[in-house]
């Protein structure tokens, strides 16, 4: 090329508007005008020569082959525009329908892309997997992500695939961490001790610090911008010191960029592995505590590598053991997770979502087109002279295909600006309500750009396609005679469209009456246990759990809190597990507890068989522990009183039940009552467990308070309601509920507009019959009746067709919660009851209208 | 024959392909009209009258050998067909007889002076 040779952008950008042999002509004149000017101007003066005459020349060309084609396309094009103007009404309908549904669709494809999108930022993401250990219990296989603190170091030495490996440790019984800096104290959800490897294996940036070595060393953390903000303003970070817990002091090694949100590992603050302080969890194989990822290396077998995991199980987990290993891609983490056990990632949604939103979305797109097809076949009559004119004057078939394609393409055209507008106004109430931080980024300006491309060619081409090809097939003699009719194949045809999307609106009513009524059930249905008006209080440092038996005195002497209770976690959080040996049963990490003589009676729960832990027994102290009733069947007890348990730990503990729980719900109505063991250790709770009266909960709480600062000056005081907790698991259905909320309104809205299209055109053909229908006595009311059961006959009909679908795909929904409403048939009665009645109202407008036009002028009219 | 009729700029390129006779292409037609008539184009209001021409059949174009001054591609040399001669001189006895008839009125306008 040489250094005179013109910038490749420019000729880039000829080459991209221009066809090769043209392309070659101007690139090579203006190369060899721009070379001469090279040598006798310099560079810049002949790059600015050579840039304005590349736009100069492209902008001519481009406007210049556009208004060869308009001058073709002018006639076509002024037409469409009459009459847009002409029928405003239809117009309006038929475009503003459209765009409500382009708009709606392109949320949901934004919302989807964005789903799909996690974890692609880590530059090896196809080569970075996490072990999930499934175990057969019960004869059925669980799954979990948890994995032994063995596992990783030991797939790295033993198998050639694995490049290196890193271990996380942020266990989902410790619901906050508490940080401090100079005895202020923070709140910390995203801490996680994590091995050096770890920015080996992922892609996060350092601003300060180097990867290589930022958590080589114990007590070394790394945290982010947002954090070194929070703690130290415009201080500089490194080299300080954080504490946790009161007792683990770590220096900042390192400040990393903040975390992208498309990821189910986001972390505020990692800190090195060798300083994680729970020491217990430490070398066995057996709790299942830490998330282990791998990165393999680029010549893997997928294959070869799965059969090496079975032998290596073995070896490490004994022969016989009932348990497999295997690997999952970190980027099916996000959407097909739904199995598995201990999920560190509470964003983590599912992949039916993703095809529940997208059928959707087709859904709505479909209705929106199906509207524009038959609004456009429904005025076909009123446009059928002028094709007859057409077609008399000479006009081939194609070119009336060429028009009415055209004409379509404009209204689609028109409805995607719309669209764009709609969604630039709707895009924060929709991150609201989905959770998701969708903005206009440069990608998605381009997918939007993509998107609304295809939907104008797609929508464009489906919807204009019916009425192209029908109007063009028209016999000139025959329309120019008036003695075409409408075939009754068309009208059919029609109302058959209307009724399939009215099937498609019943579908969506009846699903939103379900999801509402299931997130109703799971709100309100009896716990096990009285869950209102607890207070709980997350003891999230040593010293304040030291201090929590003399806060809970205090606390008590006040006559408006009834009873206080410290436990590991209370029930709606997650729960620990623990490698537990039951009399006559095998090892297995089991749902365990920590908690107190007071956990029960505070709860509310009820004992079954035997007694609660009681401060008489001097021996509870440790020894004792409390199953649920799904335990006692699990491990397979006729007498469960008495029997005795292993507890796995730094050393096995022994102990013995002294009582049976009645079964409570301390997870969400996914998942069924597990076995659940209960463990007497006072004083190490994480969590104070509050009942209070229900009257004066405000002064009851400036109580607690108060108390709280007392006793724990510099801590943060931090608590919730139990019931509220409870709410909370249900948080992504309700968030589901709610967009499937907005859409039913959308699709009943759309089909609504499409009914009413349909109505005012059929009635505006009825004019002449109703007229003459008035003068021979027919009453105003005797006719609208008669319009709306025509109507109403179809929309009933799509309602019966819509039932089963319906019927079937919300009882798949239904299957994922373990307990769950029945479908009962008042939920089908009600939506038909509000869709016929909407439907109705519709129709009615033109209907009235019609019935009460003066015969007089009706007869007159046509 | 309205689509006959040439406008200026058309007239003028197509004055300076017949003149370049063989070496007629995008550089040198603009240096030609540069030296007859003192006025800078720029090549998008050589290319669009260009295209026009050939769309009217009033040019042909060929392709010639590639060059390394030009980057390697080759030149594009436009020839004025037989049509574009015909339009050519229909248009040049268009202009002599509205001049012809104008002719005493210019020359007042010099004598005047």
């Amino acid at each position: 090329m040489g250094k005179n040779a013109p910038p490749r952008l420019a000729n880039l950008f000829l080459r991209l508007f221009l066809g090769r042999e043209d392309f070659l002509e101007k690139s090579g004149d203006l190369e060899e005008v721009y070379r001469s000017l090279y040598e006798e101007y310099g560079r810049l003066r002949a790059r600015v020569w050579l840039w304005f005459q590349v736009l100069t020349t492209l902008a001519r060309l481009i406007v210049n082959s556009i208004c060869w084609r308009f001058e073709m396309m002018k006639n076509h094009l002024k037409l469409a525009f009459r009459n847009m103007q002409r029928h405003r009404g239809f117009s309006f309908i038929n475009i503003f329908g459209l765009s409500v549904g382009m708009a709606c669709c392109l949320m949901i494809f934004l919302f989807v892309r964005d789903e799909l999108d996690f974890e692609k930022f880590h530059k090896n993401s196809p080569r970075i997997y996490r072990t999930i250990v499934d175990e057969y219990v019960d004869g059925k296989w669980e799954h979990n992500v948890g994995s032994p603190d063995l596992l990783g170091p030991a797939l790295e030495k033993e198998l050639p695939e694995v490049l290196t490996s890193v271990r996380l440790f942020n266990p989902n019984w410790i619901d906050k961490w508490s940080v401090s800096f100079e005895k202020k104290y923070f709140y910390e959800d995203n801490l996680f001790f994590a091995d050096a490897t770890i920015f080996k294996v992922f892609t996060f940036h350092l601003l300060r610090g180097d990867p290589e070595t930022a958590l080589k060393d114990p007590n070394s953390i790394v945290i982010t911008e947002t954090m070194a903000q929070k703690y130290f303003g415009k201080d500089d970070p490194m080299g300080k010191v954080l504490c946790i817990d009161d007792a683990v002091e770590l220096k900042i090694t390192g400040v990393a960029k903040n975390v992208p949100k498309n990821t189910h590992f986001r972390f505020d603050l990692l800190a090195s592995f060798e300083s994680m302080p729970y020491q217990w969890a430490l070398n066995n194989w057996r709790t299942l505590q830490f998330y282990t990822y791998v990165l393999l290396n680029k010549e893997y077998d997928q294959n070869q590598l799965n059969e090496k995991l079975s032998p290596f199980l073995k070896k490490h987990f004994g022969q016989q053991t009932n348990t497999q290993l295997h690997l999952q891609p970190i980027e099916d983490i996000h959407l097909h997770s739904r199995y598995y056990n201990q999920d560190m990632a509470p964003n983590n949604s599912d992949i039916s979502y993703v095809y529940i939103f997208s059928t959707i979305a087709i859904f709505i797109l479909g209705i929106a087109c199906i509207n524009f097809m038959n609004l456009s076949t429904a005025r076909s009559a009123q446009r059928a002279r002028e094709i007859g004119v057409r077609k008399v004057i000479g006009a081939f078939r194609a070119q009336l295909i060429k028009q009415f394609l055209g004409e379509s393409f404009l209204f689609s055209f028109i409805a995607a600006i719309v669209s764009v507008f709609l969604i630039t106004v709707f895009l924060p109430t929709y991150n609201t309500l989905s959770g998701k931080h969708i903005t206009f980024n440069a990608q998605n300006m381009v997918f939007i750009g993509g998107f609304l491309a295809s939907v104008i060619l797609i929508a464009g081409l489906i919807s204009g396609s019916y009425p192209s090809l029908f109007f063009s097939s028209f016999q000139p003699a025959k329309i120019l005679k008036g003695s075409l009719t409408v075939g009754q194949k068309g009208v059919l045809f029609r109302r058959a469209l209307v009724m399939f999307q009215f099937m498609l609106s019943v579908c969506l009513i009846i699903g939103t009456i379900i999801v509402y009524r299931q997130i109703n059930y799971c709100l309100n249905k009896n716990l096990g246990f009285d869950e209102e008006h607890v207070v709980v209080i997350p003891l999230r440092c040593r010293s304040v759990q030291a201090k929590y038996e003399s806060y809970r005195n205090a606390l008590l002497q006040n006559p408006s809190l009834l009873n206080a209770a410290g436990s590991s976690t209370v029930p709606g959080r997650s729960v620990g597990e623990r490698g537990i040996l039951p009399e006559g049963n095998k090892w297995y990490p089991r749902n365990s507890m920590f908690v107190d003589f007071d956990f029960i009676p505070t709860f509310g729960m009820e004992i079954k068989e035997g007694r609660n832990f009681s401060r008489d027994f001097p021996t509870d102290v440790d020894d004792a522990y409390i199953v649920n009733e799904a335990a006692v069947k699990n491990f397979g007890w006729e007498d469960p009183i008495g029997k005795k348990i292993i507890w796995a730990g730094d050393k096995n503990k022994k102990g013995f039940i002294v009582g049976v729980v009645k079964d409570f719900h301390y997870k969400s109505f996914h998942q069924k009552i597990e076995p659940l063991v209960l463990h007497m250790t006072p004083g190490i709770g994480s969590y104070a467990s509050i009942r209070i009266k229900s009257e004066n909960i405000l002064n009851t709480m400036s109580f607690i308070k108060n108390k709280w600062q007392e006793f724990n000056p510099g801590h943060p005081f931090d608590y919730f309601f139990l019931d509220d907790q409870y709410d909370r698991l249900y948080r992504s259905e309700e968030k589901m509920g709610r967009v499937f909320r907005y859409f039913t309104f959308l699709a009943l809205f759309i089909s609504c507009l499409g009914l009413f299209g349909l109505s005012s055109y059929v009635l505006e053909k009825r004019t002449k019959e109703i007229g003459i229908r008035k003068i021979l006595g027919a009453s105003v009311s005797g006719i609208i009746v008669m319009v709306s059961k025509e109507f109403g006959k179809w929309i009933l009909l799509a309602n019966v067709i819509a039932w089963p679908i319906a019927y079937f795909s919300m009882n798949l929904w239904l299957e994922n919660f373990s307990y769950r409403i029945e479908i009962s048939i008042w939920m089908f009665l009600l939506s038909t009851l509000i869709v016929m009645v909407l439907s109705l109202l519709t129709v009615s407008y033109q209907s009235i209208k019609t019935a009460l036009a003066n015969p007089a002028n009706s007869l007159r009219y046509e | 024959m309205q689509m006959k009729t040439l406008s200026r700029s058309e007239e003028m390129i197509l004055l300076s392909i017949l003149k370049l006779e063989e070496d007629a292409y995008g550089v040198s037609i603009r240096r030609q009209i540069l030296q007859d008539t003192g006025d800078k184009w720029s090549f998008a209001s050589i290319y669009t009258p260009l295209d026009k021409l050939s769309k009217k059949g009033f040019v042909k174009k060929t392709k010639g050998n590639p060059l390394p001054e030009r980057g390697g591609k080759s030149k594009f040399f436009y020839r004025v067909t037989p049509e574009g001669k015909k339009a050519l001189i229909e248009l040049y006895e268009k202009h002599q007889k509205v001049w012809s008839d104008i002719s005493h009125i210019e020359l007042e306008l010099k004598g005047g002076k």
